[in-house]
């Protein structure tokens, strides 16, 4: 009985979470100039399309920004590992002076 | 304790003297200037700190003794043995650098070169204020982020929940 009503509340909690994702995604699809706001728009499938994914990518250059921020993402990440990994080197097993100074 | 420090520095308060400083190395509109300033990130040396000191003592002794130097140290015992934590470290870099939207606005200045954070308001302007081209831009970006969500959960749960932060 506790397990069950630990998993409802397991499980509202998953949907408040996900509440906003499933907005974005119904929005959408919707036809332009149709927001989802009232109970209606939300049963309402009959006028989902993909208009809108065809638009905006042939219109904006977002695939272009996709592949900007994984070539960023993926070059900070590797460098920055890199480095933070001989500075912890550092810290952790070589002797120098000012080194309880400057990590404690 | 000085590098700890530069965790309490916020974004906001270094965005002038980082942006005098990217202007004067001509690096505005170019994609270094997002990658240089988050090369350093002290909770990355401070999580890599604490899983080095894991490392036995002997190891480096013995290395020590066989004659290698500080970076065949670095390279041959503590990289392979802290792998599993350098993993974790840098999918929390990724998320971070992905999803850090400040200082990629004011840094990119031309549409080619935006990235995914920074390009999303180019959607909303005054004149229109239908959400669904915004909203969808946002599917398109949150599509990629949650398949390798999916791919690597177990990886990204267990980083969050050793560093303590998230993105």
């Amino acid at each position: 009985m506790k397990k069950l009503a630990l998993n409802i509340a397991a499980v509202l909690l998953a949907l408040l979470f996900v509440f906003p994702l499933i907005w974005m995604f119904l929005t959408s699809l919707k036809p332009d100039g149709v927001n989802v706001y009232t109970l209606a728009d939300w049963v309402n499938w009959s006028d989902l399309n993909t208009d809108n994914y065809v638009k905006v990518i042939r219109d904006s250059q977002i695939l272009h920004w996709t592949w900007n921020s994984l070539v960023i993402g993926v070059l900070t990440t590797v460098i920055s590992i890199l480095l933070s990994s001989l500075a912890a080197f550092s810290f952790s097993k070589l002797p120098f002076r000012t080194r309880g100074y400057s990590m404690c | 304790m000085l590098i700890v420090s530069g965790l309490l520095i916020p974004t906001e308060a270094i965005l002038i003297p980082l942006y005098e400083t990217a202007l004067h190395l001509q690096l505005i509109d170019n994609i270094w200037a997002i990658i240089l300033p988050g090369l350093t990130n002290p909770i990355g040396i401070l999580l890599l700190k604490q899983f080095m000191d894991g490392v036995p003592r002997d190891y480096i002794e013995a290395a020590q003794i066989d004659g290698s130097r500080s970076f065949r140290l670095w390279w041959s015992i503590c990289l392979p043995l802290t792998r599993s934590a350098m993993v974790s470290v840098g999918i929390f870099f990724f998320i971070l650098s992905w999803n850090n939207f400040l200082w990629p606005y004011l840094a990119i200045t031309s549409e080619e070169n935006m990235i995914l954070s920074a390009g999303l308001p180019t959607f909303l302007s005054n004149n229109n204020m239908s959400l669904n081209l915004i909203m969808t831009a946002s599917a398109i970006a949150a599509i990629p982020t949650i398949l390798v969500f999916i791919l690597l959960q177990r990886h990204i749960v267990q980083g969050v929940a050793m560093s303590g932060v998230k993105g």
